[in-house]
């Protein structure tokens, strides 16, 4: 898709790379590299109204619209070859992933009533919502007292649609038709599943994964959601309803932070929009709602304005005004140690240069991204961005960014043999604040190309001229790898490039590896690891402990710092407000939930685990009419361990944040 | 000392129990050499003669009592020898019963008899049957990573994972051990005898994306030994123990038992070395042979065995398929027939009755 003149796809950094077939295309993920499939997903931005493009099957998924008010962003969907007779003039809107045929819905027509949905017998108090991948809805962990689901509307975004469902695509699955699911299928849950259309290894974006023993999406609805043995605490009553929405496979997948913001949104919105129906039907206000969204990526603005950021603090801000009882919990993030996060101050500029490395894998099977944040209003014309190969390579010409002019979105490819490996970009978001980006194919010959980029360490050389402006005090220049690796057992076999601090910085001070805060705070640390996609001023942000010392893990994400010029730390942008259990202990790493089929269990490492843990106490407490974070501890005592003095307290409160959520799994 | 058995090398009938080194995998050996008393370390020869000569001076040379005869071609007898040795009785009672067939005018199917009656037919799937069969072995590979564990224990014969559903350990069940081993290796028989005349090649020879995670067994794919074993012991087992009458929650045991059977069978084709179709041909005759070893064992009364057909078709396999839309995927049920109990099948059964547990 090209930008069209007046209406049309915004061409950003990362649509540019993806969508070109000269650029990253060719290990985009499985739809995207195989040319589309004729439906785009996409954002309105700026409050628009998709609809006003007037474009012939376009679809805008279940919106929550309290008042009516258009949301500041709205997803759609639509389909290819549509000329609109009347263009909206002026609507510019964020191209997204491409939407599989067989999950389209012939008929869509969102004000229908989900298919055999039924009042559950108690009136529910609260609601408790869970967006993850493979979601095992018929698990009994999820059953009420009377033997029925508790799970009241589930949304498989990749589902095979029917013929005609009040969902734009994939597939609902109500109580009603899960109970009957049940029924149908009393001893075998894997035929369940198949029975259901709900495992399809042939589809790549829906796939076989509840086929397996334990997915993410098993172990978080879990925590957030289940009953039974695993777990200690009160048992959630028939008064807690479930909503829960299964996205696609390649959410997990890419590796770049763009293109999954349609689904992810239209997730909430349905998450918000069926809670609504559900109080409606016992002619009451909105419910308290805690959504759990354990997802997120590295690299970003961090600081709110990202497109969906934004979208979570619009749903967020409306709802809590008509129900204070309202919460998007979502994980810090596991990069708190993978140095993928850097910051740059005036102090540590050193002049005119400034060099970092940049250690790209050997058998990286997906494109590699980095992004540097000027601070808002920073005006970079002035400064350069450098990229050089790692040793024995070169360049075809000196791969060099710089302003030029005013276009707001500035690219420059970078060449090797003749081919393009790598993009260099300047764009200015929401015309407030630049980015430069660095994008690269991987490090191994793969999808059938002669091209691939070195291996090793590459050096990004950030010039400035005498007059240039300086990095304002109190402020950072901020570097974000984004997240490269394989989690979900995907296959993508993304490998994580990392951070290497310049060679003239001093050595850092040797302190013992048991205290965890260090006198001095490194360029590259992980103060600043926050997920990229939870710097909302609402969204309850979680990280995670161990417990059995009450220590955060290495891994989970923490607030920034910068670091003062007296050396002392100070918190800037998001910052953790909540941590919970994500590993046992050292040797017991992660915390346990339950596994696909019901009876199983399975173990999950990481801050997505400690997000559900908080959910499902505040869905307790607000079920019981208690403050949401009634019951939580305050933040955890400085370990015996370090030294106690105000930069390690900072530090402290920057990774354990303000509240102590109590485990709740044995 | 050494008194494992191994695999029949040193035993008497070295012959039988080389048959185990054959079977390789399915661990026919196993129980062919069990209880093979084998040889004395050299040392142990020795002292022995030497403490034998030092002894003999003190009694005399007169001559040797007579004893009392033990009983003439009588399962009475078979507690006094070797498992192994029981296992040859069994192998006799049943192989002299199996007959094979091709299929008339090369009609590419095997029809398995037993005493002279049809007990499975089963029919050669072409190649591009195996060729579409191997797109869902390729899928079923995402699921290696969390069976890698039974996968491998699962090599031979799976018996600790039907003992942890019925509650068996050593100390009280040998003999019900010993009826599941019986069943393993009859099963065993007999699909190796239709894997020969059907002869089909196994999915890593006609797809090289499937790169087995174990070593391909050095015999055809179709039938699947293992779920032909599986489904022949569940079968036997549900049998068993509602003759023991001894679990009060024997219809949730079923289940779990039924649902083992299926995750055995398809966890051969997780590791890539079955289509399928293995699993449905697998389970069609391991569940018509469990049916004739209990009718060996002398239970189930007449009629009790039904013949089965199978024509493959590009078919996923799952257990409720097999049991509840079978006609729908090549699954002909035939005729009735009853097969005469024998001798050493009836002993094991009683002795394994008897180890009921009366919860």
């Amino acid at each position: 898709m090209s930008v069209l003149s007046d209406h049309g796809p915004t061409e950003g950094p990362y649509e540019r790379w993806v969508f070109s077939e000269t650029h990253g295309r060719p290990w985009a993920f499985p739809s995207i590299a195989a040319g589309g499939t004729g439906i785009h997903s996409a954002l309105m931005e700026a409050g628009g109204n998709p609809a006003d493009l007037n474009y012939a099957d376009l679809r805008i998924p279940p919106l929550w619209k309290p008042g009516g008010v258009q949301p500041e962003i709205t997803p759609f969907a639509f389909r290819d070859a549509v000329t609109p007779a009347t263009p909206g003039a002026g609507l510019r809107y964020r191209l997204n992933f491409p939407v599989p045929v067989e999950t389209w819905t012939a008929d869509y027509q969102v004000a229908d009533d989900p298919e055999d949905w039924v009042a559950p017998a108690v009136q529910p108090r609260a609601i408790v919502a869970v967006i993850d991948d493979a979601i095992p809805f018929a698990n009994r962990a999820f059953l009420g007292s009377d033997g029925k689901t508790r799970i009241s509307h589930c949304w498989l975004q990749a589902g095979v649609a029917k013929a005609r469902a009040p969902v734009p695509f994939g597939r609902e699955y109500t109580n009603g038709t899960i109970d009957q699911l049940r029924l149908d299928n009393p001893s075998d849950e894997n035929h369940l599943y198949q029975d259901a259309g709900a495992v399809a290894p042939d589809m790549v974006e829906l796939g076989g994964h509840l086929k397996r023993h334990g997915t993410h999406g098993s172990h978080i609805l879990g925590l957030a959601a289940g009953n039974t043995s695993l777990f200690t605490g009160d048992t959630q009553g028939d008064d807690i309803q479930i909503i829960a929405v299964q996205m696609p496979n390649t959410i997990a997948w890419d590796t770049s932070g763009f293109g999954k913001e349609m689904y992810m949104l239209s997730a909430l919105h349905y998450v918000f929009e069926r809670a609504r129906r559900i109080a409606d039907h016992f002619g009451v206000d909105e419910l308290p709602l805690i959504v759990n969204f354990s997802y997120g990526w590295g690299a970003g603005r961090h600081d709110g304005q990202s497109p969906m950021e934004i979208a979570i603090e619009d749903l967020l801000a409306k709802r809590q005004a008509l129900q204070s009882k309202t919460a998007i919990v979502m994980p810090m993030g596991n990069g708190f140690a993978d140095k993928m996060h850097a910051r740059i101050s005036e102090a540590g500029f050193g002049g005119k240069k400034y060099n970092i490395g940049w250690q790209v894998q050997p058998d990286d099977n997906t494109s590699s991204y980095l992004e540097l944040w000027f601070p808002e209003g920073f005006d970079p014309a002035k400064y350069r961005l450098i990229l050089k190969p790692p040793p024995g390579y070169r360049l075809d010409q000196k791969a060099v960014l710089r302003i030029r002019g005013s276009d707001p979105v500035q690219f420059t490819d970078i060449h090797m043999d003749g081919q393009i490996v790598g993009q260099m970009s300047a764009d200015h978001s929401r015309g407030n604040r630049w980015r430069f980006m660095l994008a690269l194919i991987p490090s191994t010959y793969c999808a059938n190309q002669s091209r691939r980029a070195p291996a090793g360490r590459w050096t990004v050389k950030l010039r400035r001229k005498g007059h240039a402006p300086e990095i304002p005090q109190g402020d950072d220049l901020l570097i974000w790898v984004q997240r490269d690796d394989d989690p979900a057992m995907l296959q993508s076999r993304g490998r994580q490039s990392y951070l290497v601090k310049p060679r003239k910085t001093g050595s850092e001070t040797t302190q013992p590896p048991y205290q965890k805060y260090k006198d001095e705070i490194p360029g590259i640390s992980g103060f600043g690891s926050v997920n990229a996609v939870a710097s909302s001023s609402h969204t309850t942000r979680v990280s995670g402990y161990v417990q059995h010392n009450k220590r955060p893990a290495d891994y989970a994400g923490s607030g920034r710092l910068h670091v003062q010029e007296n050396q002392d730390p100070a918190p800037v942008g998001a910052q953790t407000l909540i941590v919970a259990c994500s590993d046992q202990s050292p040797s017991r790493p992660g915390i346990p939930s339950t596994g696909v089929l019901s009876g199983s269990r399975t173990r999950l490492v990481g801050t997505s685990a400690a997000a559900p843990a908080v959910a499902r106490l505040m869905v307790l407490n607000a079920a019981a009419g208690r403050d949401l974070t009634d019951g939580l501890d305050g933040m955890a005592a400085l370990h015996s361990s370090e030294k106690d003095n105000g930069n390690t307290q900072t530090q402290h409160k920057a990774r354990m944040g303000d509240f102590t959520a109590p485990p709740v799994t044995r | 000392m050494a008194q494992s058995g191994g695999i029949g090398g040193i035993g008497g009938i070295g012959g039988i129990g080389g048959i185990g080194g054959i079977g390789g995998m399915t661990g026919l050996g196993g129980f062919l050499g069990a209880g093979d008393t084998g040889g004395y370390d050299p040392i142990t020869t020795v002292g022995l003669q030497g403490t034998a000569e030092s002894l003999l001076h003190r009694v005399g040379n007169g001559g040797v009592p007579a004893g009392n005869d033990l009983k003439y071609d009588d399962t009475e007898n078979n507690n006094r020898w070797a498992a192994w040795v029981r296992g040859s009785l069994y192998l006799s009672e049943f192989l002299s019963q199996v007959g094979y067939s091709a299929g008339p005018n090369n009609a590419k199917s095997i029809t398995l008899t037993f005493a002279g009656n049809d007990l499975v037919k089963l029919d050669r799937p072409d190649d591009s049957l195996l060729a579409d069969q191997c797109v869902l072995v390729q899928n079923y590979a995402d699921l290696r990573a969390d069976r890698t564990a039974e996968i491998i224990s699962q090599l031979g014969f799976p018996t600790e994972y039907f003992a942890m559903i019925l509650g068996l350990h050593a100390g009280q069940h040998e003999k019900t051990f010993e009826l599941i081993t019986v069943t393993q290796v009859m099963a065993a028989h007999m699909a190796m005898i239709a894997k020969h005349a059907l002869a089909i090649r196994r999915p890593d020879q006609l797809d090289g994306r499937i790169q087995p995670m174990i070593p391909t067994p050095g015999h055809g794919s179709f039938p699947s030994a293992h779920a032909t074993e599986a489904y022949a012991v569940m079968t036997v087992m549900e049998g068993l123990t509602k003759s023991w009458d001894s679990f009060k929650d024997q219809a949730d045991r079923m289940k779990m038992l039924r649902g083992l059977a299926e995750r055995i069978a398809v966890n051969r084709t997780v590791a890539g070395v079955h289509f399928p179709i293995d699993s449905w041909a697998g389970a069609a005759l391991g569940t018509a042979l469990g049916q004739v070893v209990l009718q060996l064992c002398g239970q189930t009364g007449a009629d009790a065995v039904t013949s089965l057909q199978y024509t493959p078709g590009n078919d996923d396999f799952s257990d409720y398929q097999f049991t509840q839309q079978g006609a729908q995927h090549g699954l002909q049920t035939g005729t009735t027939f009853s097969v005469s109990a024998t001798d050493h099948f009836s002993w094991i059964w009683e002795k394994a009755l008897a180890e009921t547990q009366k919860v």
